[in-house]
């Protein structure tokens, strides 16, 4: 039986306090433009803060890339969408993600015959330790993640919710858990913001 | 309905799990059914400390379960870790797909994408593991996932040892893992999967 979720939204929910990496600059505007029913003239200002439980090298990768597109004038609020490119898997007769298939290509590139590749050492050599590790964190990010370290996710270099596209060549591996809460609070940030208004990007290493 | 805790639907699961050993005992298939390990019930969790007793672990061509660590105790439960952002509600995974881990691999790889259990309702569902990823980046979307059995009971009873087998399959992993057939070999023609083959073989499944 296909159900969604009958919990409220994140932020909504009554909770404590907590560090936010992603925010609007000039979120007020964009409130009291929505309360009025105006057009807010200008792009939208998001500000990226590194959190001390984030992969530090993942953050400032990801948050460049943005600050860069967002100069570049690529990035726009968009609606995320994700469902219009999904595949149709003749195997298992289900559609699937690009991050799905993208995630599973990893895999394959990472195992060989069904092993973990032998060009990559023996089970006791450091390199079979670490393509090992490589690929069950690629498994782990399949389900919950509560910390920094414990799976990749592929990730959107452009977010689907920043106007980029659901293809190969816009997706990379990424901390999960970074992923997860920094995709969180953007998607939060923008959440006042129309569709179609440019958004540029500020960092906070 | 019944209960989670239902002493019937527990009797039924443990008469299953008796036969089920007896008959990859004879035959062999290949599936792993572990020995009942007693738990101690979790007083959040009204029947799935319970369920979980009446077997170590199960494993198959395309699911494993084992008893979450979570549940092996009342102080492990409450020491978990809840993740406050989670908006399914920091659900337990109760056991996973292993079909998408290459059989040379299952040995060393922890598991595949997981099926939960929400810790309030007590409903065990599916969801697949991008749209979980995408309704943690986007909490204000609504992302569709398949509620399987109202309770870890019934999902044990019905669906991993009962005649729902073949839909949780098609619901998992694609109708085209549950139809998939040997092709050569002494099983040639028989389905691929052999906990679907040792369901069929006790007559608790087709």
């Amino acid at each position: 039986m296909a159900r969604k979720r009958t919990n409220p939204p994140r932020q909504t929910q009554a909770r404590g306090a907590r560090v936010v990496s992603a925010y609007l600059e000039n979120a007020d505007v964009f409130r009291t433009a929505k309360s009025t029913g105006t057009k807010p003239n200008g792009p939208a200002v998001l500000v990226l803060k590194n959190r001390p439980d984030f992969d530090k090298r993942d953050f400032d990768r990801k948050a460049r890339d943005l600050q860069r597109l967002g100069q570049d004038g690529a990035l726009k609020k968009a609606p995320s969408d994700r469902d219009s490119n999904k595949v149709y898997d003749p195997s298992t007769g289900k559609r699937r993600t690009r991050t799905n298939v993208y995630r599973d290509r990893m895999i394959r590139g990472l195992t060989k015959d069904g092993r973990l590749t032998q060009d990559m050492g023996t089970p006791e050599t450091n390199k079979y330790l670490a393509n090992k590790n490589v690929v069950e964190r690629l498994y782990a990010g399949k389900g919950p993640i509560t910390a920094r370290g414990q799976g990749y996710d592929p990730d959107h270099i452009q977010e689907l919710q920043l106007d980029g596209t659901d293809t190969y060549d816009n997706l990379r591996p990424m901390d999960a858990w970074t992923n997860r809460q920094l995709g969180s609070d953007i998607s939060v940030a923008l959440r006042d913001v129309p569709e179609g208004t440019p958004v540029i990007v500020k960092v906070i290493p | 309905m019944t209960s989670p805790q239902d002493p019937a639907r527990l009797d039924r699961i443990r008469e299953k799990l008796a036969l089920l050993r007896r008959l990859e005992a004879e035959r062999g298939f290949g599936v792993v059914i572990g020995e009942p390990t007693p738990l101690e019930p979790i007083p959040d969790l009204p029947g799935v400390a319970e369920v979980y007793s009446l077997f170590g672990g199960l494993a198959g061509d395309n699911f494993r379960f084992d008893p979450p660590e979570a549940i092996r105790s009342p102080a492990a439960w409450a020491g978990r870790t809840v993740d406050e952002d989670d908006p399914m509600g920091s659900p337990l995974a109760i056991g996973n797909e292993v079909h998408s881990i290459p059989p040379r691999l299952r040995g060393e790889i922890a598991a595949g994408a997981p099926i939960y259990l929400d810790t309030e309702d007590l409903d065990v569902y599916w969801m697949e593991p991008d749209d979980y990823v995408f309704q943690y980046e986007h909490p204000d979307e609504d992302v569709e996932f398949t509620v399987i059995a109202p309770d870890v009971a019934t999902f044990f009873d019905e669906h991993v040892l009962g005649p729902a087998y073949p839909e949780l399959v098609a619901v998992v992993l694609g109708p085209g893992v549950r139809d998939q057939r040997l092709r050569k070999g002494r099983h040639a023609g028989e389905h691929a999967d052999s906990w679907r083959r040792l369901l069929i073989a006790a007559d608790l499944a087709s």
